[in-house]
């Protein structure tokens, strides 16, 4: 054979195997960039749902007084705009049975509270038709309940404060650890490192065991409708934990979506925190005016306040810059 | 006649060379497919699903007794009424005058929901396991 016969045989040998390489590296590229891009979608999607989980409509259930973490939840609106935010990142808004599908996909979402925690998730029911109905639906509060081995319970909270039965005097009890630990003879509530471990590890039993038996029942029910996926609490790094702990938030889990020659499997946690915006005080330093926070502790005389720097700045203030506290 | 060797050196290295280039075309495409395997593996690695315990986290729905009194101590108007081992506790419960003395607080408790119509709660049934 000639040299270009020679050539034209080894390039058909490795023609096949070239084609599949570049297909496999294809497959894997989309598989990453789409990857990347439902990570943002289910991360702008719990985003949006922890910050419309403390809109509240109501004067009444405004944060209260005893810790600036007890909020009332709006866990509808939040859901709303859970759904809303994912459906539009997937390009799907329109489309309900596309949504259906998606939702699938979605085991469970959990809304992290002041004093307990709530999962929204598939339920069956009957209807007003006497059908079975399932939809997912909220189920009751869970709160971070603790038992100890002297018949005293306990429900913490995502701070210091406590409910307590203590079972020597039969009386329940709540306040600050301090205050209530003062009131009884509950040992965990006199060790303030104890009191902060166990307070931590039962909250996050609590929201895995039930996450975790949430998601086994919805292997359950998408095996009817033919999903082999078997969904899996993922595990999820102590630091995450952490952040749980500290502040109400949501906790969302996509797991199952086919990706490539993989699957997609996803969490992400949303929390919410209430922070007041330090006041900007507009005042009259001599002949000048000057702009400072209230929290710097000048006793200038103040003639306006403001709610951003800039909005002083604007009236002709010019910044004064708190005085360095000695360390 | 006298190009015969000179033909088969031609030959010889013309089949050295193709050797060559097949041998280099095997090597980078065994790289590429390697990888690409080793990207593959690598993502699974990060798979968050993959459990790292021995023991796999699998929650049963059970909850703990001391669930149960706090979830009874804390029902509020609007709250689904409770039922525990027959004990019906309908919102608001005063807390102070209640004692949990029939609810074993270390013990594990099934949970039933009832729903209305529409999906509402309307009572959780506790029921010792």
């Amino acid at each position: 054979m000639r040299l270009i016969e020679w050539a034209i045989v080894g390039a058909l040998i490795f023609l096949p195997f070239a084609t599949v390489n570049r297909i496999e590296v294809e497959t894997q590229r989309k598989a990453l960039l789409s990857e990347l891009r439902y990570n943002a979608a289910l991360d702008a999607a719990v985003d949006d749902a922890a910050r419309m989980l403390t809109v509240n409509a109501n004067q009444q259930r405004e944060t209260q007084y005893e810790s600036a973490k007890r909020v009332a939840l709006n866990k509808d609106e939040a859901i709303a705009a859970f759904y809303q935010t994912l459906y539009t990142s997937f390009g799907i808004a329109d489309d309900p049975v596309a949504q259906g599908v998606l939702g699938r996909y979605i085991p469970a979402i959990a809304v992290i509270g002041y004093d307990g925690f709530y999962v929204y998730a598939e339920e069956e029911w009957t209807g007003a038709d006497g059908k079975t109905e399932r939809k997912p639906v909220w189920g009751a509060k869970k709160p971070y309940a603790y038992a100890d081995s002297s018949g005293n319970s306990l429900s913490f909270t995502l701070d210091d404060f406590v409910l307590a039965y203590d079972a020597g005097s039969r009386s329940w009890h709540e306040g600050l650890r301090a205050d209530v630990g003062q009131q009884t003879n509950i040992a965990l509530l006199k060790d303030a490192v104890r009191f902060e471990q166990v307070r931590r590890s039962t909250i996050v039993r609590a929201i895995e065991d039930e996450l975790a038996y949430r998601i086994n029942k919805h292997n359950e029910s998408v095996s009817r409708f033919g999903l082999s996926y078997t969904f899996t609490l993922p595990t999820i790094s102590q630091e995450e934990w952490n952040n749980t702990v500290d502040d109400v938030g949501v906790l969302a889990f996509i797991q199952g979506i086919p990706m490539g020659g993989k699957f997609y499997n996803n969490y992400a946690l949303g929390g919410s925190r209430i922070l007041k915006k330090p006041e900007i005080v507009g005042a009259r330093k001599g002949s000048m005016k000057v702009y400072y926070r209230s929290t710097c502790g000048f006793a200038y005389p103040a003639e306006e306040t403001f709610s951003s720097e800039k909005a002083a700045a604007q009236k002709g203030y010019m910044p004064l810059d708190c005085p360095v506290s000695p360390s | 006649m006298e190009y015969a060797p000179r033909t088969m050196l031609e030959m010889c290295v013309a089949c050295l060379l193709f050797l060559m280039a097949v041998t280099s075309g095997l090597l980078l495409f065994q790289t590429g497919a390697a990888l690409n395997a080793t990207a593959y593996v690598s993502g699974k690695s990060l798979d968050r699903n993959v459990q790292m315990a021995f023991s796999p986290i699998a929650g049963d729905g059970t909850i703990s007794g001391a669930e149960v009194a706090q979830s009874v101590a804390q029902l509020e108007t609007g709250d689904a009424e409770i039922v525990v081992d027959g004990v019906r506790y309908a919102p608001p419960v005063d807390r102070d005058p209640f004692v949990p003395a029939g609810i074993r607080l270390n013990a594990r408790y099934t949970a039933v929901a009832q729903r209305d119509a529409s999906g509402q709660l309307v009572r959780l049934i506790f029921a010792l396991r």
